[in-house]
This record gives C-alpha cells, sequence and structure tokens, in this order.
C-alpha cells in the first residue's frame, strides 16, 4: 500500500517537529530534520516497495528517523540539508486527509470552547511548550495538580472530539 | 505511560526515553491512538497564532483605517483635553482589567474555585455582585490579595472610590511581583481620575521604585504630570 504522504506529512509534522527541536536543543534545525526523515522515508519505501503497510507504521519509521537524525546532527552540528522541491510526491490519500482535517476542525473548535484555564494551560503546555515545572514556578500550582489537570484537558478535548468538536 | 507519550509529542524526553516510547508505541495500540490524538492537539496549538491572525486580517481594510481614524480621533480629544492644564486627569487609564484562569493564578489552588466563583458577573459587569461576593470571601480569607485588587476595582467602578483604594493599597501591601504593581498602578490612576494629583505622582514614584513591569509606563505618565504642572 503506497503511503499517502500528504496525510503523514499533515498529520505529524508538527510533532516530528516538536521530537526533533527537543532533542536538538533548538528549533531552527527541526524543519531541516524533518524534511531529512522525508527524504529517508521516500528513499526506503522506494527501495521496499509496500514496506509501509499502514500509516501507523510510516509515522513510526519517520519519528524513529527524526530521533536519530537529530541526534546525529546534535553531535556533528553540520549544515542543514536542504529537501530539494518536488522530492516528496504528493499522492495523498484525499479521503483520509478530508476526514483528517475534519477531526483537527472539531478539535480547533473544541480548544476555542475551553473556559480560560483550560485554555491557557493548552496555550502554555502545546504552543508556547512549557514544561509543568516552568508553568508550576510561573503560577504556584504544584506540578501534581497540573499533571491532573492536563490529564483532565487532554480527556477533554478527546470527548469533545468523539461528539464531532462541540464544547469541550 | 500516557505522560511520557504526551511529554515525547513535546520533545521534552531525551535520546534513550524517546527511543523508550517510540518502541513502545509500535506494540500498543492504545499509546498509538494517544500519539495520533496528541499529534492532532500539536497541529492545533500550532495553527493557534495564525488562525487568530486570519481572523484579525479578515476584518479588512476599511474597518482598519475606521479603527486607525478613531484612534486618531481619540488621540486629538486627548491631546486638546491634555492641553487644557485642568484636565489632566483625563489621561487617567480607567480600563476594567480582565478576569482570566484564576484556576491557575490564584494560589493556593483550593481558594482557587472559590474566588472563581466569587468573580462569576465580571464579564457583565455586575459589579455589585461580584462586591458582595468578594466580601464574603475576604471575611473568609483576609489574607488573601487577589481578592482585595479585585474587589477594590469593583468597587471603583461602582463610585466608591474610598473603599476602592483601601482595597487596592490592602493588595498591594499583601502581594508582590506583578499584582502589587499592578495595585499601585489602579490606585495611582484612582487618584489622577479624582483631581490629585500629588497623590497620583507619589504612587507613580513608588512603581517606578519597583522597577518591575509597570515603571516605564508610571515613568511615561509621571513625566506628562510634570510637564503639566
Amino acid at each position: 500500500m503506497p503511503i499517502a504522504w500528504e496525510s503523514l506529512l499533515a498529520r505529524y509534522q508538527e510533532l516530528a517537529r516538536n521530537l526533533a527541536a527537543g532533542l536538538l536543543g533548538r528549533r531552527d534545525e527541526a524543519d531541516d530534520v524533518v524534511q531529512e526523515a522525508m527524504l529517508a522515508l521516500v528513499a526506503a519505501e522506494r527501495a521496499q516497495p509496500g514496506r509501509f503497510a499502514t500509516l501507523e507504521h510510516a509515522r513510526n519509521y519517520l519519528l524513529k528517523t527524526v530521533r536519530n537524525l537529530s541526534l546525529e546532527r546534535r553531535e556533528r552540528r553540520r549544515d542543514p540539508a536542504q529537501l530539494a522541491e518536488g522530492d516528496a510526491p504528493a499522492r495523498g490519500d484525499a479521503g483520509e486527509l478530508d476526514d483528517w482535517r475534519e477531526r483537527v476542525a472539531g478539535l480547533e473548535r473544541a480548544v476555542e470552547q475551553l473556559d480560560p484555564a483550560g485554555r491557557e494551560l493548552f496555550e502554555s503546555r502545546f504552543r508556547a511548550r512549557k514544561t509543568l515545572a516552568q508553568i508550576a514556578s510561573e503560577t504556584g500550582v504544584p506540578i501534581s495538580t497540573l499533571h491532573s489537570r492536563e490529564k483532565a484537558l487532554l480527556e477533554r478535548l478527546r470527548r469533545a472530539l468523539e461528539r464531532g468538536g462541540g464544547a469541550a | 505511560l500516557s505522560e511520557r507519550v504526551t511529554a515525547l509529542v513535546l520533545g521534552e524526553l531525551g535520546a534513550d526515553e524517546s527511543a523508550r516510547v517510540l518502541e513502545h508505541v509500535e506494540t500498543c495500540a492504545e499509546c498509538s491512538r494517544q500519539l495520533d490524538f496528541l499529534a492532532e492537539v500539536t497541529t492545533v496549538a500550532a495553527r493557534a497564532v495564525p488562525s487568530v491572525r486570519a481572523r484579525r486580517a479578515s476584518l479588512g481594510w476599511r474597518r482598519w483605517i475606521a479603527a486607525a481614524a478613531a484612534v486618531l480621533l481619540v488621540a486629538f480629544i486627548a491631546w486638546r483635553a491634555f492641553d487644557r492644564a485642568d484636565d489632566w486627569r483625563e489621561l487617567a487609564d480607567r480600563s476594567v482589567p480582565v478576569f482570566v484562569a484564576a484556576q491557575l493564578r490564584a494560589p493556593p489552588p483550593s481558594l482557587a474555585t472559590e474566588l472563581e466563583e466569587a468573580m462569576h458577573g465580571w464579564e457583565q459587569r455586575d459589579f455589585t455582585r461580584v462586591d458582595a461576593a468578594l466580601t464574603r470571601f475576604v471575611a473568609a480569607h483576609a489574607e488573601h490579595a487577589p481578592a482585595y485588587f479585585w474587589r477594590g476595582v469593583a468597587r471603583r467602578e461602582l463610585g466608591r472610590l474610598d473603599e476602592a483604594e483601601s482595597d487596592l493599597r490592602t493588595a498591594a501591601a499583601k502581594s508582590q511581583g506583578y499584582l502589587r504593581e499592578h495595585s499601585l498602578w489602579v490606585v495611582a490612576n484612582l487618584r489622577l481620575a479624582r483631581g490629585e494629583l500629588d497623590g497620583t505622582r507619589a504612587a507613580l514614584r513608588e512603581l517606578e521604585q519597583l522597577e518591575g513591569e509597570f515603571a516605564a509606563k508610571a515613568f511615561e505618565l509621571d513625566e506628562r504630570l510634570r510637564s503639566a504642572r
């Protein structure tokens, strides 16, 4: 089964970028690493067509490659390799991508409807990517409480998503 | 492991732990689903800023021109008002602070929910209700500085200016950092609106000496008032 490239990129680009940035200790090289990892995935699929039976298999390969490339790059700090335009074929599964877009739109609606405290935790944690320890020191709220709130926040979003993106 | 998956998604894990979690995700359907869900969450988070910008952009250039014209008009009126020496009180900042995220910003957490309940009605500008609720709150928690701050602002809005200033001074005395400065800033502007120029400048100088986030604003306003005399 060919990889749905567009879906893969849309779904996991941010996650892969976060993973790379965390391991590299800087964010400016993360995009390069993700691009390199995508190229590696393209090469792997070309070498062994059908190797990735599902999108999850491709995701796992992509994330592991991002991890390995980030660690290599951290060691070498070499010049970032650029992805030539058009290298990543866009033969995505349009139906699946539409479903995913719908889910993300629903999630956006759920986030918009979070109460102010939930919204602030979401922004601090997932957009500003602050650690729970950072948030705890800024707000005085114990880490254990923040853990519970984060868990409850994600559960609210998940349920809202299951209901189609209504109130969280 | 759910928390580890979250940490992975946020790039918080080191080399070894990220490898362990990625290995685990390959064999655990539940964590695999969690990873996909969190991938969606991070995508939405990354879009949050552009979507806000997009909404602002969608206002259209005509509205921006209208908004700019309004700002210029207000600035002109303010300048004209300031030009007359007896109207410098028009410079007072009378804005009502927005109450957000009490749960995250009002330690100890055990009081957060109670304070949030007392603040019901703030957004609707029901300051009478908030004043009554906060009065009950401070009766039970006399050392809770934020409650005095919010009640002080509520009382200012209700025109009970002496009580408002007393609450704001209490909030400043019982707190440190941002809340202390914000309380002093509101006190300074409350005095300015009442025409108490010396009292205003005393509060502004107090703020400047704290050298915090309000110091620059305090200095700027103090300079304008000094030149107005």
